[in-house]
This record gives structure tokens, sequence and C-alpha cells, in this order.
């Protein structure tokens, strides 16, 4: 079998008495969406910071294509091919959503560090960035400041970034969360279109959403991975009916 | 961006036309005044880079002022008693040679600001304002008790240093240069914004996290930022020995890095020609204030908070918003 892009055994991390992320094991094959459920408070976006490096674990291994990456720092993580949508959007106000895409597509095109060449005149740079908004459906909006943008539009733009960073592991934390039914219904014929492209690990409420597009689903209950499988194994898993359905016993 | 280049652009034709007066008027303390404004826009400028662009409240840049002063200073005063700087184990001369200072005091701000920032950038916040301003104060201390270039009274040397066949003592002459220095440094900075580097900037300033997480560490684009920022400050400095044939500590004190910051925020944070402006208005301000009274700084603190208190971007934000609206009256 295929090694997992991104693999976690064991990973923990508590807050005083509180066990965020107790023990979670989880694996991304290549070209899965794999979904993350669970009731809020369950630790689904401690696990994401603890992936993406935002915080470091207590305990635990985190393999991203096979490297151990635990103790790397964010920015390496990102340069190794992990991308990250924030839960709540994490933007400059000033500055357009071309500007964001443009800046995530320098990790893969020379860097930062260049101070005298304008960045407007870099016209393939700016194709390629109105290609990848056009994706996500922002091209029309592209120009103006993030200030000027509505929480679903800001939603979209966060979708674009990450794809600008050519990721293999994609981390989305609730990317739906506020985005109106047209907005979900565009980003969850992306999300189809980019499952072979990489690894998708998919943090979504909306249980339609996932059933539809999750090849696997892992549900988590108070930091504590209970049950994986497909949608239909997770359907009628009763543990997973008991903690978090709703289906009272 | 286009409202910016033109108040820049009208900023600077302003301290051109005030120079212009100075020398069909043949005034030379006008002309002086005008070299200085030029000067002191120039040290602004620079800090702009870290404050405005960078979001860092440094109240340390008095320090990179005072090296670049110090630098031209002890050169010059080297050369002139054809006392070699060192002996061992090379033979070090100084010089007079004005593009050589300026090389040296931009090189010895820049390897100072290295250490400065890597610490200060450690924190955030007012913690950041309060490790400049020690690292400020210690040059200055160090400066006031080191006697070799006349502690506490300062070092003056006689004549101003040289660059090619033009008489810098001529203040026609020494303000064109100070003025072509500024305006050097202006497209630098309008370039500088414009680039990658820039870009960079910008997010570091307003989103660090996010920055980090598209895979570009923010301290070190702020590290560089910084470092950039005190190389002009640095070139600032050594124009400003030069234009007083003196230094003392008090250009280490935190009392410039104040006067420095008051430049940029009366100008206008983050906008090219802010410092421009502040520094122009400042000296105005202390000319024409000064005339009538000994606390004319007290006055100037009013014109601070009037201004502050008018809303965000200081002259250059005014500028904005009254443009803004006169396209909206058109419109």
């Amino acid at each position: 079998m295929v090694e997992p892009l991104l693999t976690t055994r064991g990973l923990s991390r508590g807050f005083g008495a509180l066990k965020a992320c107790d023990g979670v094991d989880i694996d991304i094959r290549a070209g899965e969406i794999h979904a993350l459920i669970g009731p809020n408070g369950a630790g689904k976006s401690t696990f994401v910071k603890l992936v993406s490096g935002e915080i470091a674990p207590d305990s635990g291994s985190i393999h991203l294509l096979g490297k151990p990456v635990g103790t790397l720092p964010m920015t390496a993580r990102a340069g190794m091919g992990m991308a990250r949508s924030f839960q709540v959007s994490a933007l400059a106000p000033s500055m357009t959503g071309l500007e964001h895409v443009v800046l995530a597509l320098l990790q893969h095109r020379g860097g930062v560090f260049h101070f005298f060449r304008p960045i407007a005149r870099d016209t393939g740079l700016k194709a390629r960035a109105e290609e990848i908004l056009a994706r996500v459906g922002m091209l029309d909006r592209a120009t103006i400041p993030v200030a000027g943008l509505s929480h679903g539009e800001r939603r979209q733009l966060e979708i674009a970034i990450a794809l600008a960073l050519e990721p293999r592991v994609l981390l989305l934390d609730e990317p739906m969360a506020g985005m109106g039914a047209e907005g979900s219904a565009r980003l969850a014929a992306l999300l189809n279109e980019l499952r072979g492209d990489m690894g998708i690990l998919l943090i979504e409420h909306d249980m339609e959403t996932v059933f539809a597009l999750a090849d696997r689903i892992s549900v988590m209950v108070g930091g504590q991975i209970v049950a994986t499988g497909n949608a239909g194994e997770i359907r009628s898993n009763a543990t997973v009916q008991s903690a978090y359905l709703g289906d009272a016993p | 961006m286009r409202s910016d280049m033109i108040f820049t652009l009208a900023a600077m034709a302003a301290l051109l036309a005030a120079g212009l007066y100075g020398y069909l008027g043949d005034e030379p303390f006008f002309l002086t005044l005008a070299a200085k404004a030029a000067i002191f826009a120039l040290a602004g400028a620079g800090l702009n880079i870290a404050l405005g662009y960078g979001g860092l409240v440094s109240l340390g840049h008095a320090a990179f002022f005072g090296i670049g002063g110090y630098a031209a200073g002890i050169l010059a005063s080297h050369a002139r008693n054809y006392e070699p700087l060192m002996s061992w184990p090379v033979e070090l001369a100084g010089t007079t040679s004005a593009p050589l200072i300026w090389i040296v005091a931009m090189l010895a701000a820049g390897l100072f600001s290295l250490p400065m920032g890597l610490l200060s950038l450690r924190t955030g916040g007012v913690y950041f304002i309060m490790i400049t301003l020690a690292f400020a104060q210690m040059l200055y201390y160090f400066a006031v008790s080191w006697p070799a270039y006349g502690g506490e009274d300062g070092l003056s040397f006689y004549v101003r240093n040289e660059l090619g066949g033009l008489s810098t003592m001529d203040p026609w002459s020494w303000f064109l240069i100070c003025y072509a220095i500024l305006a050097v440094a202006l497209v630098f900075i309008a370039v500088l914004t414009r680039s990658r580097f820039g870009l960079a900037l910008t997010m570091a300033r307003e989103n660090p996290l996010r920055l980090g997480n598209i895979g570009v560490a923010p301290r070190r684009v702020l590290l560089t930022a910084f470092v950039i920022s005190a190389i002009v400050t640095g070139l600032a400095g050594a124009l400003y020995a030069d234009l007083n044939r003196f230094v003392s500590p008090s250009m280490l004190s935190w009392h410039m890095s104040g006067e420095i910051m008051v430049f940029v925020i009366l100008g206008g944070v983050g906008r090219l020609g802010g410092p421009v402006a502040g520094a122009c208005v400042f000296i105005l301000l202390e000319q024409v204030l000064g005339g009538f009274t000994e606390y004319w700084q007290f006055l100037l603190g009013v014109a601070l908070i009037v201004i502050v208190l008018m809303g965000s971007g200081g002259l250059a934000g005014l500028f904005e918003r009254t443009g803004v609206r006169k396209a909206a009256a058109h419109g």
C-alpha cells in the first residue's frame, strides 16, 4: 500500500486539566478527502493547529511525506507542502485578494527576498494568481482590499491562498462556515475536483456535505478518535450514533 | 497609492522651492535650514520603513542617526589630524571623502541594528519600544563617557567632507547634495514597497500568522526591514554631522529618537512623503513659533495632538481625505 501523505500517531495536547487531543492516530492518503467530524469542543481545531505547527504537541508524532515534522516550525511544514485554511479568516485588511494569492505563490517561485523588481511587472505570477482566483469564483473581486470583502468572500480567498501554495496536504478547518448556500455548493464542487491532486483533511459540521464528499470519515469525541471509516460505516456505527449523531440510545 | 505619490511630489517640490528661495534671495541661513529639513526627512524616511511599513514602533532610531554622525566625525577628525584610525593589525587611515564616509556610516548603522533587531523582535508592543530605547540609551551613555572623541562635549571638525569637485561648504551645493540623496532614498523606498519584499512586509505587519502559514518567517522579514531602516537613518546621521561639522551625544539621545518619530507621525505614518512633509513642517514651526516664544515646543505639542486626533495618516492623511472629497464633489 502507498504510504499516507500525513500520519499522526498518539498525538496529544492538553490545556491544563483538559485533554484537547488525546492519542490521535490519523492517516491522510494521497488523493482522498478525509473528513474529521465531532461535536464542538471535541479537539478538531486543536488537531489542525498541532498538525500545522501553530502549537506544539505534548506527545506523539507527525509525519509529512514520510518525514517527522513534529518539531519543525510552521514555515518549514508549509515549505514541505502543507497548506491550511483558518477557521476564522486570517488575512491582511489592506491587501487585495490578488496580492494575497500572489504572495502565497512566491513560496515555490524564489521567495520574497527580492527588493527591486516591481511585483506588478511579473505577469506570469499575476496570470497564475488570477487562474486560482477564478477557480474559487473570486476573480471579479480580486482587486478589492480584504477590508471590503464579505465574510463569505474571505472564506473563498482562504481557499485560494491554500491552493496557491500548491500543497500535497490541505487542511481545511470549517471552510464553508458562513459561506451561504451558493458558496458552499461551489466549494464542494471545487473540493471534488481537487480530490485527485492532494490529500485533504476537511473539518465540517454539515453532515450532508461530509457524507457526499468524504472518502473516509474520522469521528472525534473528547479528544479521541472513536471511529474511522467510509460514509456507510460511519452512518451505521453505534458508538458514533450515540456519541455524536444524536440518536440517543 | 496615487494620492501618496502626488503628496510626495508636492512635499519635495515645496522643499526644493524653499531651497531655491534661499539661493536666489541669497539667504544662506535659509538654505541651511532647508538642508536640515532634507536630512531630517531622510532620517524620518528611514524610520518610516520600520514604523510605517513594518509596524515596528522603534524608539531607538537615534542610535543609527548618532552612529552615522560619529562615523562621519571620527573618520574626518582622524584624517584632519593625520592620525591613523588604527595601526594594528592593519593600518587604517581616516578619510574626508564623503561617499566613503556615507558607506561606512550605513554599514555601521546596519551592523548595529542587526543584534538590536534580533533581540527586540523577540518581543512585541510596548516591550519592543523599551528594548529599542534601551539600546539607544546604552550608546548614548557610552558616547558621553568615552573621552577619546570629546565625550559629553562632542567632536567638531572644521570643514565639511569632500564630494568630487563640489564645494560642500557652499550652502546651495550642500542643500542640493542632501536633497538629491533624499530623492534617491525615496525612490528606493517606493521601489521597495512595490517589490515582493514590500508585499511580504505588509503581510508581516497586518497578519504575521498568515505569513508564517504561507512559508515565510515573519521575523526574518521584519528584521530585514529594521536593518534597511537603520541604514537609511544612519546615512542621514552622517549628513547631519557634516551639516553642523559637529557631532555630540545628543544625536544619540532618546530625545532625538522622539523627534524623528514626530517627523513621521506629523507627516503621515506609512506614507512615502510623510517624513518629508513632517520634517519641513517641524522646522517651519520651530522657526516661526520659535520667533514668538521660547516655549514653541509646547505649541508643537498642541499641533501634534490636533493632527493625531484628526485621524491617522498625519498631513498625508489629511491630503488624501480632502482629495477624496474633491473627487467625490466632481464625480
